[in-house]
C-alpha cells in the first residue's frame, strides 16, 4: 500500500513513516504544504496521511485542492488542534478522518485499515479469493484455514492484488504500491514476487494477462 | 446612582411647577391691583351719589341741622351680586355736625385728611375715602372692607390657577411619557446588549440610531473589535501553544511505540535514539517557557549594570560557536564604537543574545555569515546579530515575536518562544527588538537601547 506522509516535524514525520512501514506500507514522506500537492499529482496514493499546520502551503488548503481535483484519495487528518471547530472545519474541507496528536500508533493504523476498507467498500477488514483470506489487522494470510508465512512484500503483494480483485494490476502499478521514493526497485522483482505467491497459494491463483498485468479472481 | 431619567423628569417638573406659580402669582398681584383701582372708583361713585342725595334731601327741608339721620343699608339678603361691595359712609357739614351716617358706620371723629386711605375699624381694615363737597361745603367719608379687594384678586388668580392645577397632572405625564420616550433608545441598547450572550461580540447594529446615542454605540463597537481582535490572539496563541506542545510528545509516544513493537535491532535502536532526541527538545521547549514566564512575573527585577560590551558578545560567540559549526556557519564579532557604555543584565541580555545567534544559525544557509555586532546609532546603543540567509517576508516579520508563532515557510524545531523571550528582554532593559531585512544580506535583529541615558544618569 502506498501511503503519503504530509508532516512537517522532523522527529514525528520519521517516527510515523517508521510506524507505517513497519506495518507494511510503502510511505512517501514531504514536509510542506507544495511538495505535498506536488506528490498527490505524480502518483496514486491508497492513503494520505496530512498534518494541518504546513509551512508554505497550509493542510487544509491542500486538501481543499485536492477535492476540488477530484481526488478521492482517503484522507486521515493529523493535527494538534482538537477544538470542534476545527474538526469541523477539517471534515468539511474533505478529511475522511481525524485524529489528534498525540496519538496512539495503533490507533492510527487501525483507522488507516478503516480508511481502505471504506475506500474498497468493503464492510470487515478481511480480504479473500477462493480460498485464500488475508487479515490485514493480525497481517496474516491464510490458505484453506492454515496460515502461510509470507515476507513483507510479499504481503504487500497480496494485500494489493485482493484490494483490486477482479481488475488487472500492471507491472508498473504493483510497483509503486510496493516501493515509496528512494527505494531501490530491481527489475523483475515484481515477478519474482508473484512467483513466490504462487508457490505458496498455487498457480491457477494468481493468473498472468500477457502483456498487460496480474489478476485474481475473474475478469 | 444618577438616574438621567429621574434628573430629566424632577427638573422639567419643577420648571412646569415653578412657571405655572410664577404666573399664578402674577395673576393674583394684577387683579388685586386692579379690583384696587375699580374698588375706589366704586369710592368714588358712592361719593358723588351720597353728595347729589344730600343736595337733594337739603332742597326737601329734610335734613335739620343739629340732627343726625341714620341710614339703614340693606347689606346683606337675597338678589345682592356677589361684588356688591358692603358700604359705610358718613357725612359732615362744615361746622362738624354729623349729618347723614349709615347704621353700619362707626362713629369717628371727623378725619382730617382728605382723599384715600387705609385704616381699621374694629380689627378689620377698611379702605376709606373722604371728600369735601364743594357745592355744599359737606365733608363725605365713604369706606367699604378692605378684604374684598383681596378676595377678588384671589378669585381671579384661582380662576386662572384652577386649570392648570387640573392640567398639571396631565402635563406631568406627557413629560414623562415624553422623557421616557427620548431615553427609550437606552432601553434597547441595554436589552440588546443584556440579550447577548459572552461569544456573541459582534458590532452593534447602527441602522436607524439617534444621533445622541450614535456616539456611545460607535465607541462600544470600536470596544468589542478590540475585544474580538484579542480573543482571537489568544485563540491562536492557544493553538500555536497546542501544537508546538503536542507535537513532541506526539513524536515520543510514536518513537516509543515503534521501539517496543519492532523486531529489527537497528530499526529499535533508531527509535530509541528519536525518543532521546524527543526528550532534549521538550526539555529545551520547557525550559524556554518557564523562561518566558519568569521574565513576565518578574517584571523591573532587571539589574543595570554597567556591562563589557565586546566580552559580553565574545561570550556568546564562544557559546554559540560549535552550533554554528556544526553548519559550516562562520560566526564573527564586529564592535564598531570602541568606547560604548552599556547599562544592564549580562546574564539576560546573553540569553537574548544567544537566541538570536540560534535562530540566524538555523534558518540561514549552511556555510554562510553570521555577524553579532553592537554600533552607536543616533536612537542609542544596539546589539545586533545579522546572518546570510533568506530573510524573513515582510507581512511576517511583525508576527514573528508572537508567541509559539513561526515563519510561515520554515521547517524547524524550535520552540517558536525564541523571539518571544528576546523582546520580553529587551522590554525590561527599555530596548526595542527591530527585525529587518538588510538588503544584500539577510534578516538582521537588533537590539536598541533607547533609553540607556535616563536608565544611567543615576548609576
Amino acid at each position: 500500500m502506498r501511503l503519503l506522509l504530509v508532516e512537517d516535524d522532523a522527529l514525528l514525520g520519521d517516527g510515523i513513516q517508521a510506524g507505517l512501514k513497519m506495518a507494511g506500507f510503502a510511505v512517501d514522506w514531504v514536509r510542506d504544504g507544495v511538495a505535498a500537492d506536488l506528490a498527490l499529482k505524480a502518483e496514486r496514493y491508497a492513503l494520505c496521511v496530512l498534518d494541518l499546520g504546513l509551512p508554505r502551503r497550509d493542510g487544509l488548503t491542500v486538501l481543499k485542492r485536492m477535492r476540488a481535483q477530484g481526488d478521492n484519495t482517503p484522507v486521515l487528518v493529523l493535527t494538534a488542534r482538537d477544538t470542534r471547530e476545527d474538526k469541523v472545519a477539517g471534515l468539511d474541507a474533505g478529511a475522511d478522518d481525524y485524529l489528534t496528536k498525540p496519538f496512539d500508533l495503533d490507533e492510527l493504523l487501525a483507522r488507516l485499515r478503516a480508511l481502505m476498507r471504506r475506500a474498497s467498500g468493503a464492510s470487515n477488514n478481511q480480504l479473500s479469493q477462493g480460498g485464500v483470506v488475508l487479515d490485514p489487522v493480525a497481517r496474516r494470510a491464510t490458505l484453506d484455514g492454515k496460515p502461510v508465512n509470507l515476507s513483507g512484500r510479499e504481503y504487500a503483494l497480496l494485500h494489493d492484488l485482493l484490494s483490486h480483485r477482479n481488475a488487472i494490476r500492471s507491472r508498473s502499478e504493483l510497483e509503486q504500491s510496493l516501493y515509496a521514493w528512494g527505494e531501490e526497485v530491481e527489475s523483475n522483482t515484481v515477478e519474482v514476487y508473484i512467483h513466490h505467491l504462487r508457490k505458496k497459494f498455487g498457480t491457477a491463483f494468481i493468473r498472468t494477462q500477457r502483456g498487460i498485468g496480474y489478476t485474481v479472481g475473474d475478469v | 446612582m444618577t438616574s438621567l431619567r429621574n434628573r430629566l423628569l424632577l427638573t422639567l417638573s419643577l420648571a412646569l411647577i415653578g412657571a405655572w406659580s410664577l404666573v399664578a402669582w402674577i395673576s393674583y398681584d394684577r387683579a388685586r391691583h386692579e379690583a384696587e383701582e375699580l374698588l375706589d372708583g366704586q369710592l368714588a361713585l358712592a361719593v358723588r351719589l351720597i353728595e347729589a342725595q344730600i343736595h337733594h334731601e337739603q332742597e326737601q327741608q329734610n335734613l335739620a341741622a343739629g340732627s343726625t339721620l341714620t341710614e339703614t343699608l340693606e347689606n346683606e339678603g337675597v338678589g345682592r351680586h356677589p361684588y356688591e361691595q358692603v358700604l359705610a359712609f358718613q357725612v359732615w357739614d362744615r361746622a362738624g355736625n354729623l349729618l347723614l351716617r349709615s347704621d353700619n358706620a362707626a362713629v369717628i371723629e371727623m378725619p382730617q385728611q382728605l382723599g384715600y386711605s387705609d385704616t381699621s375699624l374694629a380689627g378689620v381694615p377698611w379702605r376709606m375715602l373722604v371728600s369735601v363737597s364743594q357745592q355744599d361745603a359737606l365733608l363725605i367719608q365713604v369706606a367699604h372692607p378692605a378684604h374684598s379687594r383681596h378676595d377678588i384678586g384671589l378669585e381671579v388668580a384661582g380662576q386662572v390657577a384652577l386649570p392648570m392645577l387640573f392640567a398639571l397632572p396631565v402635563l406631568l405625564l406627557l413629560v414623562y411619557w415624553s422623557v421616557r420616550g427620548a431615553l427609550n433608545p437606552l432601553a434597547v441598547l441595554t436589552r440588546e446588549m443584556r440579550a447577548r450572550s459572552a461569544d456573541q461580540l459582534e458590532a452593534v447594529p447602527t441602522v436607524g440610531v439617534v444621533a445622541e446615542v450614535r456616539p456611545l454605540i460607535d465607541a462600544m463597537n470600536r470596544l468589542l473589535e478590540k475585544v474580538q481582535a484579542s480573543i482571537r490572539s489568544e485563540r491562536q496563541l492557544t493553538a500555536n501553544a497546542a501544537h508546538e506542545l503536542r507535537t513532541p510528545l506526539a513524536a515520543l509516544k510514536i518513537h516509543a511505540q515503534v521501539a517496543a513493537a519492532c523486531n529489527e535491532q537497528e530499526q529499535r535502536s533508531h527509535a530509541i535514539a528519536q525518543v532521546l532526541r524527543g526528550i532534549v527538545r521538550a526539555e529545551r521547549l520547557v525550559n524556554q517557557m518557564l523562561r518566558l514566564a519568569r521574565l513576565d512575573a518578574g517584571q523591573g527585577e532587571v539589574r543595570m549594570e554597567p556591562l563589557d560590551v565586546l566580552a559580553l558578545l565574545r561570550e556568546v560567540q564562544d557559546m554559540q560557536q560549535s552550533i554554528a559549526q556544526t553548519r559550516d556557519q562562520h560566526l564573527s564579532v564586529t564592535v564598531a564604537t570602541a568606547e560604548m557604555s552599556l547599562f544592564g543584565d549580562a546574564e539576560l541580555l546573553l540569553a537574548a543574545l544567544r537566541n538570536l545567534v540560534d535562530n540566524a544559525c538555523r534558518y540561514s544557509h549552511p556555510g554562510g555569515e553570521i555577524i553579532l555586532g553592537a554600533e552607536q546609532t543616533p536612537a542609542g546603543p544596539c546589539l545586533y546579530v545579522l546572518d546570510g540567509g533568506p530573510g524573513v517576508a515582510e507581512d511576517e516579520l511583525a508576527g514573528l515575536t508572537q508567541r509559539f508563532r513561526r515563519g510561515k515557510d520554515v521547517t524547524s524545531e524550535g520552540s517558536g518562544l525564541g523571539l518571544a523571550i528576546v523582546e520580553r528582554i529587551a522590554a525590561l532593559h527599555g530596548a526595542r527588538l527591530l527585525l529587518r531585512n538588510e538588503a544584500g544580506a539577510g534578516l538582521r535583529a537588533s537590539m536598541v537601547f533607547a533609553r540607556q541615558a535616563e536608565r544611567s544618569a543615576p548609576a
